[in-house]
Parts: C-alpha cells; structure tokens; sequence
C-alpha cells in the first residue's frame, strides 16, 4: 500500500567537522501555492561541494508519479562566485521507474542527473515545478534536503486562498510570519539544520528529533470529497472510497457458504476463512493512481486471486460478509524495526502504509494481517504490534492500539547439551522454541525460504562464531500455531582453551545487542517490544577434571532480567540463563545506567566454565 | 545493418499452443522432483525457438519462449510473477508481443485454468534504454503448473546468447535456431557437456543461380540443468552458465555467391577501433589542447615513471569520471575537456593520448570489467567489451593505467578491470595482455598491548599500514566517512578509547596507514569465577586476527576468485604486567597450502623479561582458486583461526 504517509527520516548523531563538509546545502527554497483547486510546489536548491568526496551529493534524484509530475526542470553549476560554468542537458536526465520491492507494478518515477566539476569548491544550483490536483495532503516538509549535509538556509513559503482550511504538525519548527493580503493568506518558515543527528542502536525515531512539518488540507477531494477535521471524517472518507467493494463473485461466495457450513463458532469460521484466503491468493502489489489508496474491488481479487495489503484485507472482509461476519478495514504504520516511528494520534491525516483487518467478536477482537500466507489467523506480527492504528467504520472510525508482545510471548527457549574435545572444540545439540519475533522469522524459513538456503540463514542467526552445522530442523506443529522449533547439532571450532592444567570453555548462544558507549552514544533509547531469551545449557564436565564453581548473577531492573545460575549434577554442570530487555523508553540522561545493564549482561550471560585436570 | 538477397520466406513467429491436458494433469499431479528435492519451483520444459526473417530491409530475429514451470512451495509462487527485460538503446530494437501466461490448478480432481490478460502488463522503465515488461499470472500457488510464452523480436542478428541455466533446476530444455539459407553463424557453446545436438536441414530454401541453398536448423537437447545458485566469489556468473552464444560469421552475396566474412579478423577489427572517431578520432581531434597539456606539465627531463605518474594525476585530478564505463567515448574531446567530467572512455583516452604525446608509447587497451563477462578471443566485436584502459610500454616501463580511480596508485587499476585478459588495440597487431595487477597488496598490523590495572581490560595501541588494494579499500571507506570507518576497519568488539590518526589519505601511491587506542575486555580475568586464580590467558593478537571463517558453504563446483592476492602481517608486543610470569604460550606454527595457494607463518617468543612477541604472516599467494581447492582453503582458514585462539596464559608470580 503506498499511502502518502510521514517519511521516517532516518538519520541522527552530532558529526564534527574537523576538517569541515564534503558538501552543504546553501539554499532551499520551497513554495506551496494552492490556486484553482491545483497544488503547485516549486523548489530551488543550492548546494556547494567543497571536495572530490562531496562530488556524491552532485548525484541529484527527483522523485514523481503521473499524479504530479516534474516540469520546469533547471540546474546548473556555478563556482563559488556565482561565475556560471554549465547547464544541465536534457539528455542528461535519465528518467526511470521506481519499484519498491515485492512490488508487482507502481507510477513511480525518477528523474535523476549528475552535475560535477572539477575545480572545488563548485556549486550546483536547480528547481523544478510539480502540479496536481489530485491531494490530500499539501507537504511533509523539513529544511533538510539530504541526511548527511546541513542546510545553511531554508525557506518554506505557504501559499493559500485565504478562506482555504488547513492543518499543521509542526515538529521543532519555528513559527511562520503570516501575512494576510487581500484573498491569499501567505506563511513563510525560515529556518536552517546545522546539527547533523544520525541513529543509533533501538533510538528515538529521528523523525520526532528532526525539524518538520506536516501541512494538509482539512477539505479535500481525492477519489471522493473528504475532510480530515477529525478522524471520524478521514475515515467517513476512506469508507466511501472503498464503499461497496467488499462484494464476493456469488460463484465463489457459494464456495464460501459451503467451506462453513455446519460452523458456528465465529472464531472458528474466521480461522477457517483466514486459511482460504492464505491458501487461495498471493500478495501482488499494484500502485497506480487512486489504487494506491484504493482497493481493488474484492471481485477482481476473487478473479486473480492475488491483491495488495488493502486488497487482499477487503477480500477477507466480503469472505467474512459471506459468513455474517462483520469486520473493519485497519490503516495502520507498518513497519519491523524496534524504533518505529509513533503515529500522531491528534492530527488526523494518512499516516498509513498498510491495511489489514480487524473482527470485533463478543469477547475478543481477532487481527487479521492478510498479506501473510503462513503465520496463524488473530497472530499481528512485529510489523504492526503495539501501535496506534485508524479503524475505519462509517461514523465511528477511531483510533485503536493493537496488541503488544511481552515477554510472555516473544522469546527464544533454548535447551543445549555440550560435549567438549580436547582438541578445543565443542558439539552443541540443541533445541530451541520460538515465540513473537523469533517465530517470524524460523517461520518464514520454514515456509518460504528455499531449504538450500535456510542454512546460510542459520548461520547468520545462531548466536555463535565459527560453526559448523551438521544437522538442523525446522518444525512448526500446524499452522495454528504461534510456535517455532529449532533443532541442531553444530561443531564450534576453537571455542575451548585446552591447557596442561585445564579446559576453559567460553559460553556462548545467546544473541545480544550492541550499544553505542554512553561517551559516543547522543540520543536515548526505544524498544518496542522486549527480547527474552531463555537459555539452559548441560556442559558433560570432561573425564578426569572438575568443575570450579562459578558465581551466580541475580538482577531484575526496570531496563531487564539477568539471571545466570550454575548447578552440578553428577557429570554435567547445567547452566541456566535468562536475559528479558524489557520494553521502554529511556532519555540520553539515563543511558549510562542502561548502559551498565547491557554491559553487565554482556560479561555475565557468557562466562567461562574452568575445569581443572585431576592431580 | 546488413541488408540480404532479396527473397522472402515465411518463418511462423507465432506462439504454439499451450500444453497438452495429459501433460497438464501429469505434471500437477508431479509431487517431487527427484534430481533435486529442495527445489522451490521447476522449469519442467523450456523450448526456446529462434529464427531470422528477412523483413525487406534486413533481418529480423524473433525469439519464442515456451515454459512450463512447477510450482513446489509457497516459496516458489514468485515464479509466476515475471520479468521480461528489453534493450533498446542506441540502434537496439526490440520489442515483446504474444505474451500468454496460463496457471493451471487442480482443483476437486479438476483442472482449473487461469489466464493473463492483456490489461495486466506492466512496463516499468529501468534504465535509460532498458525496459522490462511485468506481469503476475492469476491464481499461482503452491502446486500450480503455470505456462509462458512470449516473442521477442528484435534488430540485433549479429551477436546473441540464450542461458539454459535458472537459479531452478531444469528438468528439459531444447532451444533450436533456424539459420537462413545464406547466413553462417558461429557457435559457442559453454558448460553444455551432456546436451544432444541434431542438427538438421531447415524448411527454407532459397534457389540462386543453379544452386538450391537450405537453411540449416541447429537443435541442443538438454536434461536436469542444476539450479545455479552461489554467485559468491566470482567475476561474473554469466562465464559459469550453461549457456550458448551465436556470432554470425560470413553470409553468402545472393548475386555473386562469394562468401563474405561479416566477423572481422582481429586486425581488421583494430583498424576500425583506431578509424571510429569516438576511440582513435576520438584522442587525435585536439592535438593542440594536447601538446598544450603536456607542455604546462613541464615532464622535461623527468624518468618516463616519473612522467607516466605526473600524466595519470593531473588526468585523476583534473576529470571527474561520471561512474560510466565505456568502451568508447560518448562526447567529442572538446565538450569532455570544457565539461570535465566523462566516461571511462573518454578519460583513458585522453590519458592514452597525453602519454603519447609525452612518447611514452601508450596503447589502449580494450576489456570487459568484472560482471560483464569474460571476453572471448574468438569474437572480434566491440559488444564483448565494455571499458578501456591504457598500456604504456616503453624500454623500461610496462604498465596497465587507469585514470577514473583518484584512491588507487598510479599504476594500479581498479578492481572492477581486474578480469581475464584485454585487447591491445595496435595497428596490424592482434595481442593480448593479462589483467593482473603487479601491485603488493598487504595489510600490516602492529600491535602493543598491555593490562590495565585491574587485569580486566587490555590496552592496544595499534598502528596499521595497508598498501596497494588493501590500502584502496582503507582509503575508499576512508572517504565514505569516519563512523563507518570505524565500523568497518577496527574489530567489533574493541572499544576505540582513542581518536583515530590518519596518513597519506590522500597520497594514493603511499602506504594508508592509521594508528588509533583501543581496549578489549578481559571477561574473564583473575578473582572472577571463571578463571584459575592468579591466571590471566588471552589469545595475543586479540580479536585483530582472523576469528571467523568466510567460507560457509560446504562444497564449490566453481573456482574463487579473490580478485587479487594479498597478505597479512601481525607484529604484537605484549607487556607482562608486573608481578606475572608466562606460563604457557601457543607452540610456533607453520601451514602451506597444497601448491603453495596459501601459506601461514605463527611465531611467538619472550623478548627479554617481561616482553613477549607475537609475529604472524598470512599469504595468498594467488588470486583465484581452483573448485578442486575448496576444501583445502577453508581447511587452511580453518588452521589460521585455530591458532589465533589460542591463549598465552600468564600467572602471578610467588
């Protein structure tokens, strides 16, 4: 779904010049004008490129689709004295397509050029012109123009009728001089971004730390007349886009009635209904004009039987109307990572990339993400857990939070026993049980990795260093189910110190996270959703040593649980450790106590086992 | 283009029709595929036809692909979806038509078919002059038979290749090609041992004089193509395919019936590089800026070294190259020199032609980079290349130039060129020249490492002295940023206490050499639970030695390739701290790989009291490794790490 939603800038941490920029942009100078129903956006930017390391920000891309193409495209270089040098040539634009990935088809397009010298400092100057009007929202706008060079200088001018109603998110912004003359209404910002701020590990989203803001109109017209004074009206709108589109072919809706007849338990039939439909389509993603928001009827997916996210959610919803079942379209910000960005739950406005769906029954309501063919019906993966997200319901829709992992069920069980040699080697035969995330992935292996592949996966999940898998096997008990199981036998080379006096043997399997030290880390911490890993491992104590007792460790914080605890019992030592970093959001005024927690952990979660020859 | 003898034939161009019911319903009710079990879909048939129809005005080549594909898992519904790529840059022309993509489904024991419509084709512009129609034929899933056909027609009849080989298995594959009867091509013919060919007379004729004169039909059968699957550690995939190409070689003259050679010999083929105004028109069309050049360089009385250097900097410096490789210039000289900034061509070309007018005998050097395939000695045609660079040549000098990479040593040139060999383009002369680069590359690492004073944390001080490619890659990531240099160039698990010094990062014929602090953690140290009391034992090159194998994979059906060969030097010091003495050390080691591909030096020995020294050499001693090695290299990785974690353990003193 390619909605028109908040970018995620992705960039943070404070960069000194010591030398000073490969590049920086002079100038940017937007202007939104809306002037007969028609949005015009025109740009000009100016950037200078000190050095032949800067000669990578010359490499210039202009991003469109056919709803608001580029016109009046200009650029030129300069030197640093405003002396001309060249023009860019038309034939030096190359215009390609823009797929996103998994994505079948989408009207999205590049213009890109390239516009260097060799004398330095150079300046390249150009604008361009885009028009529509076709909107919804007017811009997302912020001084910064690439993430990586600051911005001595922008300007946003907003252009309007003066009766013409908007909305504004404005996220570290200055505020706008107004100027108000005879039917227009005209806003300028003028600020600069001179504190480059880059991320770091499980950070706060740097789109809440970076200037911005977001402008859209409170009446609009895209598909359909719209309003987005308040939620209810957004989703008056998008109901009305995809009003009557929920309608089975009766040839399949017969199928339909047939699959369940005799069912009466609703949350079976939408189990039931959920495997049709993961056993009948595929995700095919298609993006063209008003179908990046708008579904395609559930008919033409009945026909082809693949969809996009939208397309496939309301080809569930006319499987549950078959059904008697009623079901609501959710938009929601999907999106895997740890520091996902957080909607802005007071400015209604697209802040969607994904639909899936929501059916409320009598005690509980069942999530369903039709794009997946094989996690479990009601299962919301990593990509849309714990987030606010819009149900759209004619006149009632809202804002809902979707279910979170915890450490109940996200984890990783893990069950080892280890033979050390004494050529310095160790066997591991293991078992592991996934839950939440972990599931996810052993899941998708399992199901939609070429099994050839799945060991070089292996490889770069399980959390030990120079291995060597003999035997694995993935097993998931049905499709029910939301559990995962790992079994191996693996060689770990050299992971064992074999002296004259004794083995020393390193623990290892168990994943952590690395941290930036606090002397180098800038911003403070998201996490999500916790990671447990729960770990017990037999180590077989080698013929004719003993063991020396190692020391528990015992801690439980607001940032996690540590417990590492050792027990001999009889030729084994078992090792049992658990690790939860739990979820949370942390300032950088307190990293350093987060820190110390990782840091702990690190130390403990693997310590070396001694054992020591027999006299 | 060539335009033929005036006659006319009628070759169908049009799509066969979809397969059988019977071979339908046997090939859904297929559950396994034998040959290789893990195999997410298989290409059960691929029949490719290809024929050449004279249009009036030349030739047309059509192209006609039929597949049948099944589906094996969910992992393989991707199959369904398809990519038709199209060129169509400079005098390219081609053009996709009868696209027919059928899913055929059992359903309640019923066969259900599903089929693509015309509305559903997507064109998505990929490059300036590549195309690629996209589709996604309905109602593909796990267990489907999913059918494709299409036709491409297209100008080019001189030079084309069809690959049998997919990243899945194919269980059938024939591709037949229909020569008219004038027309003589060349065959060859890569990895296809186990192919049937039965060649046969065609069904065209054409009557000259006398003479009745057939078209000839080759025909190539093949079973069980494996899926290709690793790509890693090699120059290009497409010279490890199975794949055919086809070269047309000489034609008949309709009226005169001489044979006609269209492939140029070698000498032939030089003498029109050298005549083509964007190569050797290309560095003669501004003499004057070219003597003006090198006169402002003021190369007097300097060694020829000395001058080819100078040339080569002044060209780096002053031309920025815009990430083009081409054999050929793509402006004239005079907007390259006003602009700036070219292509590959364009820069080694003026290169070549300040070389010569410095006399210092230069001589382009035509080649195909890494990624765009070997180049075939068999093939005089611009097409196999796809880069050039410079040779100068002189009494005392022989050296491979390049002029695009400012990060590089004068006399190196950059990876991407490293491929094969490349074409000498001198007048009445056919050589080649080995891509092999002379320059050393080496990463030298010394070390000083001391206890705090907890005994829990070692201290380094390190300084690191790269050279030749080693040292490009340094000064490449370099250039990218300090952050990622970091990231890239220091082990994971040191913490960097100091800020990084850095040398020569810009004096690319110099070593790079950056110094920096760090510390690694001791986890285990004396008084913790873990360790023998009084004991402290770490491996003494750290986590700066090799620590993981790169090599995963179990077996290799094809060479490595490394691109070049280096090696590695570690010198560290160790303080033992006061009050400790060397208990144990690991023994002195050596390991040669079988040959001598690669070798291993591990030496460690007490200074003086206190002062312990670890030296350590790794060689590779060639850059590409034949697949009969594999086992031997990642066993000899196997040994360097092995070594490299062993631990000198120091205990304290009574």
């Amino acid at each position: 779904m390619r909605f028109y939603y908040i970018a995620v800038f992705l960039f943070i941490h404070l960069r000194l010049w010591a030398l000073g920029p490969d590049a920086e942009v002079l100038k940017r100078e937007t202007t939104i004008t809306v002037k007969h129903k028609q949005l015009i956006k025109s740009e000009f930017i100016c950037i200078k490129i000190n050095n032949p390391d800067g000669d990578k920000y010359a490499n210039i891309s202009i991003g469109y689709t056919d709803n608001n193409p580029v016109s009046d495209l200009d650029a030129w270089l300069e030197d640093v004295n405003g002396k001309h040098i060249k023009d860019l040539e038309k034939k030096e634009i190359d215009v390609h397509s823009e797929i996103a990935p998994f994505t079948l088809f989408e009207d999205s397009y590049v213009k890109q050029f390239q516009l260097k010298h060799n004398v330095y400092p150079y300046v390249i100057k150009y604008k361009y012109t885009q028009k529509t009007e076709d909107f919804f929202y007017l811009c997302h706008w912020s001084p910064i123009v690439d993430e990586n060079l600051v911005t001595d200088d922008a300007r946003l001018t907003l252009d309007l009728p003066a009766d013409y109603k908007v909305a504004m998110h404005n996220n570290l912004m200055p505020e706008p001089v107004i100027d108000n003359k005879e039917s227009r209404t005209v806003y300028v910002w003028q600020c600069k971004y001179d504190k480059i701020l880059h991320a770091e590990t499980l950070c706060t989203p740097l789109g809440e730390l970076l200037p911005n803001i977001i402008i859209v109109p409170v009446d609009f017209t895209y598909g359909t007349p719209g309003s987005q004074k308040d939620w209810i009206s957004f989703g008056n709108w998008y109901s009305s886009l995809i009003k009557g589109l929920d309608v089975l072919p009766k040839s399949e809706a017969e199928v339909v009635k047939k699959s369940i007849e005799g069912i009466t338990d609703k949350k079976l039939i939408v189990r039931k209904l959920y495997q049709y439909l993961q056993d009948n389509t595929s995700y095919v993603s298609v993006q063209m004009g008003i179908g990046a928001v708008k579904c395609f009827p559930a008919s033409y997916v009945s026909e082809k039987k693949y969809g996009d996210c939208k397309g496939l959610a309301n080809y569930m919803k006319a499987l549950l109307n078959v059904a008697g079942i009623a079901s609501d379209i959710v938009l929601i910000h999907a999106d895997g990572s740890q520091d996902a960005g957080r909607m802005i739950n007071d400015f209604p406005s697209s802040q969607f990339n994904h639909a899936i769906l929501m059916v409320p029954l009598d005690n509980d309501s069942v999530w369903l993400d039709c794009t997946s063919h094989i996690n479990p019906a009601g299962y919301l993966g990593s990509f849309t857990q714990n987030r606010y997200a819009l149900v759209v319901q004619e006149n009632n829709s809202r804002i809902i939070k979707t279910p979170a992992f915890t450490p109940d069920n996200s984890y990783t069980f893990s069950r080892n026993l280890v033979r050390i040699d004494t050529s310095g080697n160790s066997f591991v035969e293991g078992k592991d049980v996934f839950k939440g995330e972990p599931f996810e992935l052993y899941k998708s292996l399992k199901a939609s990795v070429n099994s050839a592949e799945v060991k070089n996966v292996l490889y770069f999940q399980m959390p030990y260093h120079d291995f060597e898998i003999k035997k694995y096997n993935i097993q998931c008990n049905s499709r029910d189910s939301d559990i995962a199981h790992l079994s191996y036998s693996i060689l770990v080379k050299s992971n064992v110190q074999v002296s004259a006096k004794s083995y020393s043997y390193r623990m290892d399997g168990m994943k952590s996270k690395t941290f930036e030290s606090p002397s180098k880390r800038h911003l403070g911490v998201r996490i999500s959703y916790p990671d447990r890993y729960v770990d017990t491992t037999e180590v077989i104590v080698p013929a004719h040593t003993h063991w020396k007792a190692n020391k528990p460790t015992d801690i439980n914080n607001k940032y996690g649980l540590l417990k590492v605890h050792f027990i001999l019992n009889k030729d084994r030592v078992m090792v049992c450790r658990e690790f939860i970093l739990k979820n949370g959001d942390y300032s950088i005024d307190e990293y350093k106590a987060f820190y110390d927690f990782i840091d702990m952990s690190k130390r403990e979660l693997y310590p070396a086992l001694i054992f020591t020859k027999d006299e | 283009m060539l335009v033929f003898g005036l006659y006319a034939v009628f070759v169908s161009a049009q799509v066969e029709e979809a397969p059988s019911d019977t071979t339908v319903i046997r090939e859904l009710k297929l559950t396994r595929y034998d040959p290789d079990t893990t195999a997410d879909a298989v290409v059960l048939s691929s029949v490719v036809n290809i024929s050449l129809i004279d249009i009036g005005q030349g030739y047309r080549r059509y192209t006609t692909v039929k597949q049948r594909i099944r589906i094996m898992s969910d992992a393989g519904v991707h199959y369904g979806t398809v990519h038709i790529p199209l060129y169509n840059k400079g005098n390219a022309e081609n053009e996709v038509s009868a696209i027919t993509g059928i899913a055929y489904n059992l359903e309640d024991g019923k066969v259900v078919i599903s089929q693509l419509e015309k509305k559903d084709l997507y064109t998505e512009k990929v490059t300036e002059g590549l195309t690629s129609t996209r589709f996604a034929i309905p109602k593909v899933k796990a267990g489907s038979l999913v059918y494709i056909s299409y036709t491409v027609k297209s100008n080019d009849m001189n030079c084309f290749s069809w690959s049998f080989q997919e990243d899945i298995p194919v269980a059938y594959c024939k591709l037949s090609f229909s020569v008219p009867p004038l027309l003589i091509y060349k065959l060859n013919q890569q990895k296809m041992n186990g192919f049937v060919q039965t060649d046969e007379e065609g069904d065209q004729k054409q009557l000259i004089g006398a003479y009745e004169y057939k078209s000839t039909k080759y025909c190539f059968t093949g079973k069980n193509i494996e899926a290709f699957k690793d790509g890693s550690y090699m120059a290009s995939v497409s010279d490890y395919l199975v794949r055919i190409s086809f070269q047309l070689s000489k034609y008949r003259n309709a009226q005169t019936l001489t044979t006609i050679s269209y492939m140029d010999t070698w000498p032939d083929f030089t003498k029109k590089v050298i005549d083509n105004d964007f190569f050797g028109g290309f560095m003669q069309s501004k003499p004057g800026e070219i003597k003006d050049i090198v006169k402002e360089l003021k190369l007097h009385d300097m060694p020829q070294v000395l001058k080819v250097k100078k040339i080569v900097e002044y060209v780096r410096n002053s031309y920025a190259w815009n990430g083009v490789t081409a054999p050929l210039a793509q402006k004239k000289m005079k907007d390259f020199l006003d602009q700036k900034s070219g292509s590959s061509a364009e820069i080694n070309l003026l290169l070549i032609a300040l070389c010569n007018e410095a006399k210092l005998n230069a001589l382009p050097i035509l080649i195909s980079t890494r990624g765009h395939g070997m180049v075939s000695t068999d093939y005089p045609f611009l097409e196999s290349f796809n880069d050039v660079i410079c040779l100068v040549k002189t009494d005392s000098l022989s050296v491979l130039l390049d002029a695009t990479e400012r990060n590089l040593p004068f006399y190196a040139i950059p990876l991407h060129c490293i491929n094969g060999y490349g074409f000498v383009v001198e007048r009445d002369s056919v050589k080649w020249v080995a891509l092999q680069p002379k320059v050393l590359s080496q990463v030298d690492m010394n070390m000083y490492l001391e206890f705090n004073g907890l005994h829990d944390s070692i201290h380094a001080s390190i300084i690191d002295k790269t050279q030749g490619y080693d040292a490009f890659i340094y000064r490449r990531t370099w250039h990218l940023g300090y952050d990622n240099f970091l990231k890239v160039h220091t082990p994971k698990n040191w913490d960097i206490i100091d800020s990084l010094t850095v040398k020569n990062t810009d004096q690319p014929d110099e070593p790079f050499i950056f110094s920096y602090k760090a510390s690694e953690a001791m986890n285990r140290t004396e008084g913790d639970s873990g360790s023998s009391p009084g004991h402290l034992s770490f491996p003494p090159l750290l986590a700066a030695g090799f620590t993981d194998n790169p090599i995963k994979m179990d077996s290799r059906k094809y060479p490595i390739d490394m691109t070049f060969k280096h090696s590695y030097i570690f010198h560290s010091t160790i303080a033992i701290p006061d009050g400790y003495k060397l208990e144990e050390k690991p023994a002195d080691y050596s390991y040669m790989m079988k040959d001598g591909g690669a070798s291993f030096l591990y030496n460690v020995k007490v200074v003086s009291d206190g002062i312990l020294q670890v030296y350590s050499t790794i060689s590779f001693n060639q850059a590409v490794f034949p697949a009969e090695d594999f086992a031997c290299l990642k066993k000899f990785y196997d040994e360097v790490i092995k070594k490299y974690r062993e631990q000198v353990v120091l205990v304290k003193k009574n």
